[in-house]
């Protein structure tokens, strides 16, 4: 479990006009969370991504993981790289072993693993993603497709078995059959009870999955709640210049009409019921 | 030259192969006119062809086979590179890659001087530029510093500054957020309300490539499709063969139907289906068991 309490975090504080990149935002994430976190374009999420991870400190406030502070020591940092796992924006830009296989080994590695223990969660990792190790192992990533180096990328991070998977705009550059497989992923790995926490700009994919939803604006959490709330009231996403999804747009047009529909979740098939079943007793006709 | 040829901008059967030649054919047999004004949107899944065939059209790369065609010449025949670029502007995904002087109006004058435009027309045109792409408060700030949104802006602006009959994009709002992929879209309406600049739009979204006249659709390096958006979104099959994103309306009206509720297939957008919705005619129960 990440708690953060009261975490600001500027950049340039070394200078003149430092930059506040994070301001006052409190928040824990469970093991087990499904959490989206949306904003407009330097509204903070990928600062606060990083310091969820231990990668950035924050300058002011505290963040324990499972417990313990990381702004206190190295080596509590050390510890909890391999129970958070970030993946950060265009992964695959930072593959660079000779073969997929010692890329996705890498971390495993890192953490001392033995040889077969790291050649088995190489597999379960790739294997997870959806890649064949067999076919994929012994070739270099870059010779991949950029959906598959994109996968490489995340398995790296599966390999290290972490509680809780931080991704910084996972979907970017997606096309629409690579957006559906990582979605069932990360919706897999939530059923297995791995704390998934998402920054993205695309609202229409993370309301259809996340239960939570954080909405930062200059830094600041300005909203925050279950999925379904945020996003029946989606007046603050438009207010924040965050994309207001589909069926989100579709719920507030008709309550603005006078025709609210009460929804059971932010599904296609749960909004088709609610409509159809309105009909059955429409409004007004008491 | 021919200078009554209704199209600007015209692929005939080109074919792209890269050289490595483990990959196969990357382009085969595309055929594609632009007219003038007009917006083409081209779709496809990751690794279709669609930003190679944008930089055929650009006449960076050169085509294995087939030709490219501006205002009926040949691009690879054309004695001058700087003719090309000038006449056909191309904007890529990621603004970073292609910003290169120290302010916002050095930018926009950047491609003029390469075409050695005179001076009172440069500055004449950075301003008229400054002030449609909403660039005018950072105009002296180096484009660095700028946020995505705005960066692409520029990249934009200082394209359209030489004047090109034909606009390629690809995918230029990927990186945006909300706000700032509206505005970008906002604006490149008003340009084509001014109807002298074809625009081709390669994007994975479908409310952009409803703005469009024409959706080309890539699928392993061929052409597969070209229709108007709302008849091609309609195609539900096709269109999840292909690898495409419908606008979520139409997943919402199939639903509606499974569920015995008459609903027009052609609504496309959220606004759409409100006013659908709560227009009367429609959303009601179909005759049959109640």
């Amino acid at each position: 479990m990440i708690t953060l309490e009261r975490v600001g975090y500027s950049y340039s504080r070394d200078t003149v006009v430092p930059v506040p990149a994070l301001q006052e935002v409190s928040l824990s994430v469970e093991t087990g969370a499904f959490l989206g976190i949306v904003g407009p374009g330097g509204s903070g999420k990928t600062t606060l991504l990083q310091i969820m991870s231990g990668l950035l400190l924050p300058t002011k406030g505290r963040v324990m993981v499972e417990g313990h502070d990381l702004t206190r020591s190295a080596n509590v940092r050390r510890r909890v790289c391999f129970t958070v796992g970030l993946v950060f924006q265009f992964p695959e830009k930072q593959l660079f072993e000779g073969t997929v296989f010692e890329d996705v080994a890498y971390g495993p590695k890192n953490m001392g693993l033995g040889r077969v223990e790291v050649e088995d969660r190489v597999r379960e990792a790739l294997s997870r993603t959806g890649l064949d190790p067999e076919r994929v192992a012994g070739r270099s990533p870059l010779a991949l497709s950029f959906g598959e180096m994109r996968r490489v990328a995340l398995a790296g991070v599966l390999a290290m078995r972490p509680k809780i998977l931080l991704l910084d705009e996972p979907t970017a550059g997606l096309d629409e059959r690579g957006k559906r497989r990582l979605g069932a992923l990360l919706e897999s790995l939530h059923e297995r009870g791995v704390g998934v926490v998402v920054a993205s700009h695309d609202t229409g994919f993370l309301s259809e999955r996340v239960r939570d939803l954080l909405l930062l604006d200059g830094g600041r959490a300005v909203a925050r709640g279950p999925a379904r709330e945020v996003l029946e009231h989606p007046q603050r996403l438009r207010a924040s210049g965050v994309a207001v999804p589909f069926l989100s747009a579709v719920l507030s047009g008709l309550a603005e009409h006078g025709r609210p529909v009460g929804v059971e979740s932010m599904t296609v098939g749960a909004v088709a019921d609610a409509l159809a079943s309105s009909l059955k007793s429409p409004p007004g006709a008491s | 030259m021919t200078e009554t040829d209704p199209t600007v901008l015209q692929a005939i059967s080109v074919d792209f192969q890269y050289s490595n030649a483990e990959q196969s054919t990357a382009l085969a047999g595309i055929d594609l006119s632009v007219g003038p004004g007009e917006w083409i949107a081209v779709m496809g899944e990751n690794g279709s062809g669609k930003s190679t065939l944008l930089k055929i059209l650009a006449g960076i790369l050169r085509p294995t086979g087939g030709r490219v065609l501006m205002n009926g010449a040949d691009l690879q025949a054309l004695p001058s590179r700087s003719e090309v670029a000038r006449r056909i502007g191309i904007v890529f995904q990621d603004p970073e890659t292609q910003m290169v002087s120290p302010t916002v109006e050095r930018e926009l004058a950047f491609g003029m001087e390469q075409i050695a435009l005179r001076p009172d027309h440069m500055r004449h045109k950075v301003n008229e530029l400054s002030q449609a792409f909403d660039l005018e408060s950072v105009r002296r700030r180096p484009p660095q510093s700028l946020s995505g949104g705005e960066k692409q802006r520029v990249s934009v602006a200082s394209i359209l500054a030489m004047g090109p009959s034909v606009l390629l994009l690809d995918e230029p709002t990927a990186l945006l957020d909300a706000g700032a992929r509206d505005t970008l879209m906002a604006m490149l309406e008003r340009i084509r309300s001014v109807g002298s600049v074809s625009v081709v739009l390669v994007t994975a979204f479908p409310e952009e490539a409803l703005r469009a006249d024409r959706v080309v659709v890539l699928f392993k390096g061929r052409r597969v499709a070209e229709e108007e958006p709302r008849s091609l979104f309609l195609h539900a099959q096709d269109c999840e063969r292909w690898g495409l994103a419908r606008p979520p309306a139409t997943l919402l009206t199939a639903e509606l139907r499974d569920r015995g509720v008459e609903f027009p297939p052609n609504v496309m957008t959220a606004d759409e289906f409100v006013s659908e919705w709560v227009g009367g005619d429609h959303g009601r129960r179909k005759g049959g068991p109640s």
